[in-house]
């Protein structure tokens, strides 16, 4: 059919479809629709079912004359009565007869219906649902009023996709984002570090890493793996990551929370898996309590000891066994240590044992600043590799210099935030902000503060083109900062020549700040680079030390 | 003053207040411009007594005008650096590549 011999009363209806491209949403989009159609075909009632995803069901989505179908949610099994054979055999169907040999739904018959023309609502062989209209009076739907019907079909069906396409890719991208890693906390007395890379270029999967301090102090990380890939594994995953918060907020070790994760996940999440391995401490986070459910061991590092793994016996996986009395270990990290966490995609391969790869994985790791140790591992174990499988990785240093030296009760922040414009000046206005923000500094760190702050500020106005957003957290004895842009700029620090004239941004904020990472917000949504700069006046820096 | 009596003066530079990603293009310009009416040998003094900041922007600046006036045969000598922006120097491994004056 093409536009030349659309006839006169379907003009009046494609205009509806047109003009619903930009303006309406679905509902309002059908509504008018139907309410058209029921004048142009002289019908009383009119309908739309929809395919629901993933059942073999017909639901009621619009009706005019008929509104009670939605209303009561009408459920229509694709092959039964008339919506379901439209469906089935995705053919135009008359009735002239309507009862209850002929249509499933008695709301249909109850109301008097004499007539009713149905089509499928198809686009590119796929269904998605069935337009029917239904008359009062028991004159005939001609052969005409089926070619009408289904051009308004074709039309509605194409409109309905487009509609639905960029809500469902909104809803994903609101999803996706949202299963995220999130920002590592900010801990005195250790650093830490994460990457987190998901297999074959989806933005979320089945793995995670996390890291939170509870009101106790008591500071968790966590990494799991929910078997499966794609958007389902992140979904079970964000449920487990929060039953894991919850429990945790009970104020039990890591044992009994994976117990009660265990329960949860074995009658909720029935048919899932997940592998766990949890580890808390309390400040200054010598003494880690450590339990595993079927996860792959830790590595911990110390200073002038060999790189060995954190002998802790896995106990079976959650959603595997029903309830299993599971194991701790303790382990004591002395100052400088690190301890190492990961999913078993950094070291599988499909041609090599596990062994090999945990033994790769133990030479590259080494009880340096956290950061470094993620990029070393990532580069040894990963390097240029597509990862099959998602990986998650989590790394955590005892503070070499201040440790034992840690405030114990969490300390209350104060967080200012702030956008500017992506031009020369903004650099000047973010250090005065984030002096103001900042409060009361020692003197030298006053002077660090405005410095690492001028250097994001001007690599956000370089790079990222686009305006930029400073946020800025006092603690009591730290100060977070964070430059966020829209940009796609590369984030790295590099280390220039003498007579290089750039690329020591970067390098100046690593080398000064207690620690300092980029988050990747997502597609489109631009990075954060932040840092975390120790204030008191007392802080010992660990760089001065010999 | 080692230079004996009878060399002209060298060229100089005063640097004030903030040097950064908004004033770093300018002091390049403006030492350009001093070398330009400077003769070959005499050292570019850049003075940076009344610097109240000044970060990896204005580094890069210094870079170029090193280059810049070694381009010319010229030597670019640091005069009152603050103690701040000798310790960013330090940080970022510049300090001998930025003889003072004094």
């Amino acid at each position: 059919m093409t536009a030349g011999n659309v006839s006169p009363r379907l003009a009046n209806l494609l205009a509806v479809t047109d003009a619903g491209l930009t303006g309406m949403d679905i509902d309002e989009l059908l509504s008018e629709v139907l309410e058209r159609l029921r004048g142009i075909l002289d019908a009383d009632t009119a309908a739309v079912l929809l395919h629901e995803v993933g059942t073999n069901d017909l639901v009621a989505r619009a009706a005019r004359g008929l509104e009670e179908e939605v209303r009561q949610g009408v459920r229509v099994p694709i092959g039964v009565g008339f919506a379901g054979r439209i469906a089935a055999n995705r053919q135009p169907v008359r009735l002239r007869q309507v009862d209850e040999t002929t249509v499933s739904n008695p709301i249909l018959w109850e109301k008097g219906i004499q007539r009713m023309l149905g089509v499928p609502l198809t686009l590119d062989a796929r269904l998605l649902g069935v337009l029917h209209v239904g008359r009062l009076a028991p004159r005939d739907f001609t052969l005409d009023d089926e070619e009408l019907l289904q051009v308004a079909a074709e039309r509605v069906a194409a409109t309905l996709r487009t509609r639905q396409y960029a809500v469902e890719a909104a809803a994903a991208g609101m999803l996706e984002r949202s299963l995220l890693p999130v920002r590592l906390p900010d801990v005195p007395g250790l650093q830490l570090a994460a990457r987190y890379v998901p297999a074959e270029n989806r933005a979320v999967g089945g793995d995670w890493y996390d890291a939170f301090v509870l009101p106790d102090g008591a500071l968790w990380v966590i990494t799991g793996d929910v078997a499966g890939h794609g958007l389902h594994a992140a979904v079970v995953m964000g449920r487990v990551k929060s039953a894991l918060r919850a429990y945790a907020l009970l104020g039990d070790g890591p044992a009994h929370v994976l117990e009660l994760t265990d329960r949860k996940v074995e009658h909720f999440e029935i048919g899932t898996m997940v592998t766990i391995v949890c580890a808390r401490a309390y400040p200054p986070f010598a003494d880690w309590t450590i339990c595993s459910a079927g996860h792959l061991p830790p590595v911990v590092a110390a200073l002038e000891v060999p790189t060995t793994l954190v002998g802790v016996r896995p106990g079976p996986p959650l959603g595997t066994v029903g309830s299993a009395l599971r194991e701790e270990v303790h382990l004591e990290l002395p100052p400088g240590g690190l301890l190492l966490l990961y999913t078993d995609g950094l070291v599988e391969r499909r041609d090599e044992a596990i062994d090999a790869g945990l033994e790769r994985l133990r030479d590259a790791v080494r009880a340096a600043h956290p950061e470094k140790v993620s990029r070393e591992v990532m580069q040894h174990l990963v390097g240029s590799d597509t990862p099959l499988d998602d990986i998650a990785l989590l790394v955590l240093r005892r503070d070499p210099a201040i440790a034992g030296n840690v405030p114990t009760a969490a300390s209350t922040a104060e967080l200012r935030v702030r956008e500017f414009a992506a031009d020369s000046d903004s650099t000047r206005a973010a250090r005065r902000f984030a002096l103001e923000a900042a409060g009361p500094l020692p003197p030298a760190a006053h002077d660090t503060l405005e410095l690492l702050v001028s250097e994001l500020a001007t690599n956000a106005v370089i790079h990222g083109g686009t305006p930029f957003r400073l946020a800025v957290a006092r603690h009591t004895s730290t100060v977070i900062v964070e430059v966020s842009d829209t940009g796609t700029g590369e984030v790295s620090v590099h280390d220039p020549a003498a007579s290089d004239p750039h690329g020591r941004g970067l390098r100046i904020v690593a080398r000064l700040a207690q620690s300092w990472g980029v988050h990747d917000n997502g597609p489109g949504l631009g990075k954060t680079v932040w840092f975390r700069l120790d204030v008191a006046s007392d802080a010992r820096s660990p760089r001065r030390l010999p | 003053m080692t230079a004996p009596p009878d060399q002209p003066p060298a060229a100089m530079l005063r640097l004030s207040g903030d040097i950064d990603l908004a004033t770093a293009d300018d002091v390049v310009m403006r030492g350009a411009n001093l070398l330009t009416h400077s003769q070959s040998g005499v050292p570019l003094i850049v003075d940076l007594g009344e610097v109240t900041f000044l970060d990896s922007s204005g580094l890069s600046a210094l870079v170029r005008l090193r280059r810049a006036a070694e381009a010319q045969g010229c030597q670019v000598l640091l005069r009152d650096v603050p103690d701040r922006v000798a310790a960013l120097l330090e940080l970022s491994g510049l300090a001998e590549y930025f003889p003072r004056a004094n």
